[in-house]
Formats: structure tokens, sequence, C-alpha cells
């Protein structure tokens, strides 16, 4: 009962059930059309040995194939079926996304919860590397830091973090700075709980809420980036299916065999518009700005 | 009036202190993941196969200095504009950079004017038809255009128009078979070529540039096209619109002169973002194209892991957003007072 009521009252609460009740409206669609196909490359990925109609490294022709019965979505110049190394693929960028932004919100949350909360000399100096960072293209950046550490799955998330923890840090500063200031945190303060308490039970769960926002905002934009440093050669050994490197790996060869680039390129862009409509969704419900005038 | 033009100068001093600071942060996290990284970065960069050079090299690097002096070194010769050697054309970075910036100007300039446009055009159209299926449409348009990757696009773009119907060239910034580069004034050929009364040479370059233009471009407009609707739904609500509608002035002029202006503001706030996007997009862009840019140039130094290139070419493109961003703000502050505050 009394889990209830927390769940009733906190603001997470709150914004479920708004979200819960949108469900008929074109931005709860939004929201549950790319949650369904987010969900359904999740399948894919987790359960890519047993519904991929091959093996990913398999050599099956001689040469390249244009879609068939048999391939529908042809196969490459090593005689690879690419349906089934499209349904490989989908591992790579939610593995990447999923870590990425894992260490993100590792590093940029509490960096962004201490920095808005105790303020000063430090706040300033963080915000000032922060907004650095952000106003670099993150391509670029992201072209540094692999060219350095090198080719794989983790640094490669490695890398994704880096661009996108000043995001959590900014907003979640920005958030902490505003909450502070709220009667119920002046309260705790005066009732001189520990700091830690104050942070953690009455700051923190009010900027909690704007983690999963930043996450979808953020989560299409890393799939891209993920996907550009496989173009440039700096995302993955070629052995691994990825869509990025699939989608790059031919394209010299485009003229002869549009298939090999088409089809993992499609993937990419099915995954980042779910993702995209998932924050756009959201965007819409939390965002009373943009409501229409009078409408509820 | 004497007031506000003070306060405009204050802020331009203000912000342009404030860039400093950027600059040297930039140029340090340059410096650290180039150079200071753990492990040796001539090594990870150079490869195994290049292990004889690689001596010489951080000789030449001064890697055997101790850290600081390095650093300080680094950080004079960046500022005399003396950014090394590039190992693959053996020619100065900075001229180099010099040399191809203006490419990566006329593909940015380019793009920008399609984003705009595109984007404008579908932010309208959402916003007019709010809810109704031109506006659905509309929107999944720009949605999906954004997160196209850029690349991707690039490569249909090629197949479908150049390859399939022919009606552009590949790649290259002009047919190097019938044309000469036009003699050298701004560095972009469709400036250069006008310039030089060559009217060919202009159609020609105009004609490479459409195809990387409209990759760039259209990414970019679905970014574009979702802030403009959503500034203009915003401002549709806002009091001076019923006050115009009150008025009884025609729905079209309400729409073009009132609400369409004042959702552009917000529009241009967010430039310095949009030229980070653009400067992104600009490095696969120029790689599927061909176009002789400073993208072009990065990824060279990537694949041909020519080092001093690469953290020639990053550094400058550092100091150009900043410098952008720099006179983005100021732009805004002039136009909007409320940013000074």
């Amino acid at each position: 009962m009394a889990t209830v009521e927390i769940v009733r009252r906190s603001a997470m609460g709150r914004a479920l059930r708004l979200f819960l009740g949108e469900s008929k409206t074109l931005a709860g669609f939004l929201v549950w059309a790319g949650i369904a196909i987010v969900v359904f490359f999740v399948i894919l990925a987790v359960f890519a040995p047993w519904i991929a109609p091959h093996d990913p490294n398999e050599v099956i022709t001689t040469t390249a194939q244009p879609p068939s019965a048999a391939h529908p979505f042809g196969t490459n110049r090593l005689g690879q079926d690419i349906l089934s190394r499209v349904i490989w693929g989908a591992r790579i960028p939610l593995t990447v996304v999923a870590l990425a932004s894992a260490i993100a919100i590792a590093v940029g949350a509490p960096a962004g919860l201490l920095s808005g909360f105790y303020g000063g000399p430090m706040d300033r100096f963080l915000v000032l590397v922060m907004d650095s960072i952000y106003a670099f293209p993150g391509l670029l950046l992201a072209i540094v830091v692999a060219a350095v550490i090198g080719p794989g799955v983790v640094n490669v998330s490695l890398v994704i973090a880096l661009v996108y923890a000043p995001t959590y840090f900014r907003v979640i500063r920005n958030h902490v700075v505003a909450v502070k200031e709220e009667l119920f945190v002046e309260a705790a303060d005066a009732l001189a709980l520990p700091r830690t308490t104050v942070i953690g039970r009455y700051v923190l769960p009010s900027v909690a809420q704007s983690i999963p926002v930043i996450f979808s905002v953020s989560a299409a934009d890393a799939i891209l980036t993920q996907a550009g440093l496989s173009f440039l050669g700096l995302g993955l050994p070629v052995d691994i299916p990825d869509w990025g490197v699939d989608a790059s790996r031919y394209a010299g060869l485009f003229a002869t065999m549009w298939w090999g680039v088409f089809f993992p390129g499609l993937m990419i862009i099915i995954l980042t518009t779910a993702l995209a409509f998932i924050s756009e969704g959201l965007n819409d419900i939390l965002n009373p700005l943009l409501r229409r005038k009078g409408a509820r | 009036m004497p007031k506000s033009q003070g306060s405009l100068r204050v802020y331009i001093v203000q912000r342009i202190l404030l860039s400093i600071p950027m600059i040297l942060i930039l140029l340090t996290l340059v410096f650290y993941f180039l150079r200071a990284a753990p492990g040796d970065p001539v090594g990870a960069i150079l490869g195994e196969r290049a292990s004889r050079w690689a001596d010489t090299i951080r000789r030449q690097l001064g890697l055997y200095d101790p850290l600081y002096i390095q650093y300080f070194d680094y950080l004079r010769r960046v500022f005399t504009g003396d950014m090394g050697t590039s190992i693959i054309t053996q020619r100065s970075v900075s001229e180099d950079i010099a040399q191809r910036l203006p490419a990566t100007f006329e593909l940015a300039i380019a793009s920008m004017l399609v984003a705009v446009v595109v984007g404008v055009l579908l932010g309208v159209v959402g916003a007019t038809r709010r809810d109704r299926p031109a506006d659905v449409a509309t929107r999944l348009v720009a949605t999906v255009l954004y997160n196209i990757p850029v690349f991707w696009l690039g490569i249909i773009m090629q197949l479908v128009f150049a390859v399939w119907l022919g009606w552009f060239d590949v790649g290259g910034r002009l047919d190097p078979r019938r044309f000469e580069v036009p003699p050298r004034v701004t560095g972009m050929y469709t400036v250069d070529s006008l310039l030089a009364g060559q009217i060919h040479t202009f159609v020609d370059a105009l004609a490479h540039l459409v195809l990387p233009a409209a990759t760039l471009g259209l990414v970019l407009s679905g970014f574009f096209g979702r802030m403009v609707r959503a500034n203009m739904l915003q401002s549709l609500q806002a009091d001076f619109v019923e006050a115009a509608v009150a008025r009884g002035i025609r729905p079209a002029s309400v729409f073009y002169r009132h609400a369409l202006k004042n959702a552009m503001v917000p529009v241009a706030t967010t430039m310095g973002l949009t030229f980070a996007i653009l400067f992104s997009g600009a490095i696969l862009t120029e790689t599927v194209f061909s176009w002789e840019g400073v993208g072009r140039y990065i990824f060279k130094a990537i694949s041909n892991r020519d080092y001093p290139a690469l953290q020639g070419a990053v550094v400058y493109y550092a100091i150009i957003m900043v410098v952008i961003s720099l006179l983005i703000d100021v732009f805004n502050a002039w136009i909007d007072p409320r940013i000074r505050y």
C-alpha cells in the first residue's frame, strides 16, 4: 500500500500515468510504436542464432546475388546471406547504445548531481569543461578518441559515452540547481538531515525522471555516431556483423551490388527512427507548452 | 539607447573571454587524447607496419620531452599557426587545411540553404495542419530524414542520380577532363568560376555540388523541420497572434508575418548546434562524394594513420566551432536583448 502511494506521488509515477492516459493520442501512439520496434530488434538480437537462416559468416554463394526467394536481402561479395548478417547485426548497435548510455549516465549523472548541489568553483569548472565538449561536433570527438583507443565494441561504447556524458551532466545539473530552491529541499536542509539524505532522498528522485528522456533523445544519435565511426573504419573489425560496417564495406561496389549497402542502412534508419518516435512522443506528452490550448 | 549599447558590448566582451578557456580546454583534451594517452599514441596510430618510422616520428614530435614541455610547446605552435607537417602530403598541415577549407564552406553553405528551405517547408506545412494527415506525414518525413545515416543517404543518392539516372557525376568538385580549376579567389569553385566569367565551369561546379549538398541538407532539414514546427505551434498560441487575428488581419499574413518570423528566432539560437551537426555530417558526406574538403582530409588522415594531419585538422575544426558559436551568440544577443541578461 505504501509503495503504491509513493508511486502515485512521485514525479515518475505522475509521468507514467500521464503517459498511459495518452495512449490514444498521436504522441502515445508514437511512443508505443517506437517501443514495439525497439523490442522487435532486441528480440532479433537476443535470438539471432535461432532466427537467422544462416551463420552470418558462412559462405553460401560463390558470387554476390541479388535478393531472391532463397535470400530475401541477397548475398554479398563474400557469398554471405545479408538477411542473416542484418539479424546478427542488431546486436552491435543495441549493445553499444546500452553500454555507452550506462557509462554516460554513471559519469554524467552523479557529476551533475554533485556539481549542481554544491556549486562553487568546482561547479563552474565542470560546467565549462562539459560545455566545451558538448559544443564540439560529436562525431569529430568520437573520431579523435576512437583513433587512439582502437576498434572494438567496448572501446566504441566508451567513445560514445564520452560524447553523451556532457548531455546528462548539463540537464541534470541544471535540474538540480532548480530543485535545490524548492521548499521541500530547503526544509530537509533546515532539519539538518545529512547531505547524503538530502541528495539521495529529496533531490535525486526529482531529477531522475529526466534520465529516460535524455536517453531516448541521445540513443538515436549514438547509433548514428557508431555507424559513422564504422563507415570511417574506426568502429569494429570486419568479421563482426554490424549494420554500419556492412553498409559501408560495399560502398565502393554499390553500383553493381546496391542490396549490400541498402538493407543494413535501412535497419539503422528503422531503429533510429523508432528511438526518435519514443523521444518525440515523450516530449509531446511531458512538454505541456506544446499542447493545444484548452484541448483537455 | 546608450545603456543597451553598453550592455551589448559588455556581453560581447564576456562572451569572448569565455571562448578563451573553451578553446584551451578543447586544445588540452585533443593534446591529452592524441599525445599523452596511456600507451604509445605513435604506435597506436602508426600501427606495427611502420614501426621503423616510429622512433623518428617520436623524436620529430618531441615525444621524449617531459609532458609539460610538450604541452606548452604544443600550445605555442597552435597559437602561431604551426600545426606540424602531414606525413602523407609532406606539406604543412595549416597549408593543407587552408587549401581545403573553402570546399568545406562551399558545401556547408549550400547544405544550409537546402536545409532551411526544406526544413521551413516541412515545419510550416506541419504546423498549419496540426494533427491532420499532412502534419503526421511531414513529421514522419522530418523524423526519418534526421535519423538517416548521412553516408548511407549519400551512397543511395549516388546510386539513383549518378549511376542509374546519370544526371550527375558520382563525386568530385569538377570534371577534370573538361574543366580547369578556376583562378583562386575564394577557393569556392562556384564563386571563383563566376568571378572569372567561366559560365560552363560554373555550371559543372554547381552540378557537382548538387548531390552532396542535397544529402547533407536533407539530413539537416529534418532537424530544422522539427524545430520550426514546434516553434510555430508555440508562437501560434501566443497572445500577439491572437491579437492579430482579433484585429482581422488575414490568416496568411498572421501566419507568415507574425508567427513564422517569431518561430525563426529559436532557430537562430540553435545555429551553434546546427553547425556542430553540419560539420559532423560534412566529414561523412565529403568522404562519400570525394569532396576534397577538410572532412575528407580527416578521413584520409585516419586511413593513412597520418597523425599530425589528424591532430591539426581537429584543432582547426575546434577553433572554427568556437568562433562560429561566438559569432552566433553575439548575433543572437544583438537581435534578442533578453539573451544578454
